[in-house]
C-alpha cells in the first residue's frame, strides 16, 4: 500500500536496488490544475444550462404562436361554416 | 400571398433547423472568452434581425394603410405587429439569459436594451389596441406601429450613440468567418420561419376581413 502524497514520493532519494524511481509532479500543481478543471467544468456545466433555457424558452414562445395561430384558423373555419347557408352543397 | 408560399417558408425553416443548430454545436469553434454560452448568439442575434425587419414591416404597412386605406396593407401590418411581440420576447427572454452567465447580471438598463423593451411595449399596445379598441382606434393603433418602426434605428444605432453593454454593431465584422458564416446560416431557418408567419397571419387577417365584408353584405 502506497502512503504519503505524490510529492514525498518525487523527493524519495535513489534506493539503489534496482528500482527506478518515480519521479511524479508535485502534488500543488496536481491541485491546481484539478481546481482549474473543476472550475472549467462547473463553466461548461453552467453554459449548457443557460443554452438549454435560451434555446427552450425561444422554440417555446414559437411554438405558443403556432398554437394561438391554429386556435385562431379553426374559429375561422367554424365561422366561415356559419355563413353558408344550411342548405348549400358542402 | 398564396397558401404555397407560407407552406413552403415554414418546411424550408423546419428543414434549415437541424442542419443550423448541428452547426452551430459541432462545427463552429467555442468563442475563447465567454466559452460555450456565446452559442446563444447564433439565435438571438438573428431574432433581433427580425424582430426589427418585421417592425420595419409592420410601420411601413401602417403608414401605408393611414394615407391610402388599403386592406392588405392593414392586413399585413397586423400580421407582421403580432410577429414583432413574438420575436420580441424570444430576443428580450434569451438576452438576459445569455447576459446572466456572461455579465452576471441579466439586465443592465443599457440603451440597446431599453430601446427594444421599448419597441416591444410599442408592439403590444398596439396588438391590444388592434384586437380590443373600440371603433376608430386603428388610426391611433396604425401611429403607434409608425413609432415603433422610428424605434428601430435607435436600436440598431444605440450601441455607437450611447456607452452600452452590448457589443458594436460592427462586431459581425470582427468575427472569424467559421462564426460569422455559422450566424448567417443560423438567420435562415429562423428568417423562413419568422416569414412563415407572417405569411400565415396575413391569410387568416385576409380572410377574416373578407368575413367581416360578408357579415356586413348580410346585415343589410
Amino acid at each position: 500500500m502506497r502512503t504519503g502524497s505524490l510529492s514525498q514520493q518525487a523527493a524519495a532519494p535513489p534506493s539503489g536496488d534496482g528500482y527506478e524511481k518515480v519521479v511524479g509532479r508535485d502534488l500543488r500543481s496536481i491541485e491546481l490544475e484539478r481546481q482549474i478543471e473543476a472550475r472549467a467544468a462547473a463553466k461548461t456545466a453552467s453554459d449548457y444550462a443557460h443554452i438549454v433555457w435560451a434555446y427552450g424558452i425561444l422554440w417555446s414562445v414559437v411554438a405558443l404562436y403556432v398554437l394561438y395561430l391554429y386556435r385562431r384558423v379553426l374559429r375561422l373555419r367554424r365561422d366561415m361554416e356559419g355563413m353558408l347557408p344550411k342548405d348549400a352543397p358542402p | 400571398m398564396s397558401r404555397a408560399l407560407w407552406a413552403i417558408l415554414l418546411v424550408a425553416a423546419a428543414a434549415l433547423f437541424p442542419p443550423a443548430a448541428a452547426r452551430v454545436f459541432l462545427d463552429t469553434p467555442i468563442e475563447r472568452e465567454m466559452g460555450t454560452v456565446q452559442k446563444i448568439f447564433y439565435f438571438h442575434v438573428p431574432m433581433a434581425w427580425c424582430m426589427m425587419l418585421a417592425a420595419v414591416v409592420s410601420g411601413v404597412a401602417a403608414a401605408v394603410w393611414l394615407f391610402r386605406a388599403s386592406r392588405a396593407a392593414e392586413a399585413l401590418a397586423r400580421a407582421s405587429g403580432e410577429v414583432v411581440l413574438v420575436t420580441g420576447a424570444c430576443v428580450l427572454l434569451t438576452g438576459p439569459i445569455w447576459g446572466h452567465a456572461t455579465w452576471g447580471t441579466p439586465w443592465t438598463w443599457d440603451a440597446r436594451q431599453v430601446s427594444t423593451a421599448l419597441l416591444f411595449l410599442v408592439f403590444a399596445a398596439f396588438v391590444l389596441l388592434r384586437a380590443y379598441g373600440a371603433a376608430g382606434s386603428e388610426r391611433l393603433a396604425a401611429a403607434l406601429a409608425v413609432f415603433g418602426a422610428l424605434d428601430v434605428p435607435i436600436i440598431y444605432y444605440a450601441v455607437k450613440v450611447w456607452k452600452t453593454t452590448h457589443p458594436t454593431t460592427d462586431v459581425v465584422g470582427t468575427l472569424p468567418p467559421s462564426m460569422w458564416r455559422t450566424l448567417f446560416f443560423a438567420l435562415s431557418p429562423i428568417a423562413a420561419c419568422v416569414a412563415g408567419l407572417v405569411a400565415v397571419r396575413y391569410q387568416v387577417e385576409r380572410a377574416e376581413q373578407r368575413l367581416d365584408d360578408l357579415y356586413l353584405a348580410n346585415e343589410r
